[in-house]
């Protein structure tokens, strides 16, 4: 019976989005609809104000959802306790720590913090944990600096690190290529891309690089303000979805180059 | 630290022999048995106070730094200072109002530690009941704020319409003393100091999750809501019970902190902690020496010493730095 079952780590049904502003529902998005399988890359576009980030707050229970429910691997995401869920789900957010004093390393052991007992003894399993974040995107040079010494790119490959040791199946980022350049947005969504792959974890992004983001997502969440569209980039791009994400006068998608250009 | 100890013990307005104050200390007989007298009687206390008083204030801020995520909170950000000066104004400069015997009777010794204990408890349960209700810990900070504001207020009030005996009694209060408390005193801020002091001990994990932000901490498993309660709890005990028997005093919850960041140039609450607490004392020692003015016959206010000693210092340590670790 439980191959009948679906395998999605992350599936949200007729999901509404939004705020409660003085006990009255403001909604931004509704009838969100996707369900996401194991080692997965999924990435999340969307003009801004349109509910991006909301999203991923909703899907991390980081805040109620108006309507529908969030099944995380079957089980709706407002039953886990807040440690269950912090092994399942990490997040890397656009706000830079509060404390720029710490050291890199400490702060990628933070992320082996619901696993650790009260005073924070690291086992060698959690050692080992770690090392491999570390060794994965390549920060082993930078274990020893101070944050406020790292540049925009090495500290969201920290903040990525420390995810990694958190060790759970699925990692939602916010905006993770904001501030970077065209180098360094590359380099970031192929790690992203490498850990979906190697290390199956389902990966769940969302970003303004649309052009980058159709070449290396599996599929792609693309939120308008009619409708919220789920699929395989190449098939939102048969669809034309792309056009109906900004306001047509100013840009253009075009189907053949999969890029924005600019319109006349 | 127990240099310093030894240090603070050995000085003061009648000069001891050093050898004569070992011998007291570990139970022998002193030449004079006013020296013994002296030595268990006033400045052990005193001493242990000192400990207690700058240990317990340097780490009430540290936490307080830390939750509020903000280099300038302190112990006395969330007004408990301020609630204990309104508990003593109310005691002293109120007492006039009562007249004669009822005023005598309410400015026993112990009655400003319990008139500071209550204000300072009542403005805790003040914010407290905000706490509750509001989420944003920068608004907690800022209406702690607002409650100091209104409770020195209150205090204006109060002395513009005392006389100047009652004034000069608070104004004395408000220099802060660290020479006053018994044994009896001792013990029970011994145990305020030691609860509030384990709370912090068993929140050291999250304090850790707490420096990468709210939201952070929240993703790994942090309840935000019951660490946010033990280290305000925390901070009332440590604070609340310190004000309570020494007075108000001022810049070692604030400053020490920064002084032991700068040091040990970390965030680690599993080093801060300790190494705060021990630079609070040793500041306290330090300063509750250089006020007594070792050999004459004056002793000056504590709370001007740490300022007068602490700042400098720590303008100094920032200007050579350049940067505020935080």
């Amino acid at each position: 019976m439980s191959l009948k079952k679906s395998h999605s780590v992350l599936e949200v049904k007729d999901l509404s989005i939004g705020y409660f502003l003085k006990k009255e529902q403001i909604l931004i998005s509704k009838e969100i609809n996707f369900s996401i399988p194991k080692g997965e890359l999924v990435s999340i576009v969307g003009i801004n104000g349109i509910g991006k980030s909301t999203l991923l707050r909703t899907l991390a229970n980081m805040q109620p959802a108006l309507n529908g429910i969030v099944y995380l691997n079957n089980k709706n995401v407002s039953d886990y306790s807040s440690l269950q869920l912090a092994n399942t789900i990490s997040i890397v957010l656009t706000e830079a720590p509060s404390s720029k004093n710490l050291s890199v390393l400490e702060l990628i052991t933070l992320g082996r913090h619901p696993y650790t007992n009260w005073i924070g003894t690291l086992s060698e399993n959690d050692k080992k944990i770690i090392q491999n974040a570390i060794d994965i995107t390549e920060i082993e040079d930078l274990v020893n600096y101070k944050c406020m010494e790292l540049s925009d790119g090495q500290l969201q490959r920290v903040m990525i690190a420390r995810a990694l040791a958190q060790d759970t199946p699925l990692i939602l980022l916010d905006e993770p290529t904001t501030h970077l350049d065209i180098y360094h947005r590359a380099y970031l969504l192929k790690l992203l891309k490498k850990l979906a792959v190697e290390k199956q974890k389902t990966i769940l992004f969302s970003t303004q690089e649309i052009d980058l983001a159709i070449q290396v997502s599996n599929k792609m969440i693309v939120m308008t303000k009619d409708k919220v569209h789920f699929d395989q980039p190449n098939k939102l791009i048969e669809l034309g979805c792309f056009n109906t994400l900004f306001p047509s006068e100013t840009i253009e998608f075009n189907k053949d180059l999969k890029r924005f250009i600019l319109k006349d | 630290m127990v240099l310093f100890f030894f240090i603070n013990i050995s000085l003061g307005t009648v000069s001891i022999p050093l050898k004569e104050v070992f011998s007291s200390l570990f139970g022998g007989e002193a030449i004079k048995s006013s020296w013994q007298f002296i030595i268990l009687e006033y400045r052990l206390p005193k001493a242990i106070t000192a400990v207690l008083v700058g240990g317990g204030l340097a780490v009430s801020g540290l936490i307080m730094q830390t939750l509020f995520r903000n280099p300038l909170a302190g112990p006395f950000v969330l007004g408990l200072s301020s609630g204990a000066s309104l508990g003593v104004a109310l005691l002293i400069l109120g007492a006039g109002v009562f007249g004669g015997t009822l005023g005598g009777l309410l400015l026993g010794p112990w009655s400003l530690v319990i008139a500071s204990a209550l204000g300072s408890f009542l403005v805790l349960l003040a914010v407290l009941a905000v706490s509750f209700k509001v989420k944003d810990t920068m608004t907690i900070l800022i209406i702690g704020l607002m409650f100091g504001s209104v409770t020195s207020a209150v205090v204006s009030v109060l002395s513009y319409f005392s006389n100047a005996e009652q004034l000069q009694q608070f104004v004395f209060w408000s220099f802060g003393t660290l020479g006053n408390v018994s044994w009896n005193g001792i013990l029970i801020l011994f145990i305020c100091v030691l609860i509030g002091l384990l709370i912090c001990l068993s929140s050291i994990k999250s304090l850790n999750a707490l420096l990468l932000g709210e939201n952070y901490a929240k993703s790994m498993g942090v309840n935000l809501k019951k660490v946010t309660l033990l280290i305000i709890v925390a901070t009332s005990l440590l604070a609340g019970g310190i004000t309570a028997f020494a007075g108000p005093i001022a810049f070692v919850g604030l400053a020490v902190p920064h002084l032991t960041r700068q040091y040990f140039t970390t965030s680690n609450h599993f080093i801060l902690l300790p190494a705060v607490f021990l630079s609070g004392a040793i500041l306290m020692l330090f300063c509750d020496t250089v006020a007594q003015l070792p050999f004459s016959n004056f002793t000056l206010p504590i709370n001007a010493i740490t300022s007068l000693f602490g700042a400098p210092v720590v303008i100094w340590l920032l200007v050579r730095k350049r940067k505020l670790l935080f």
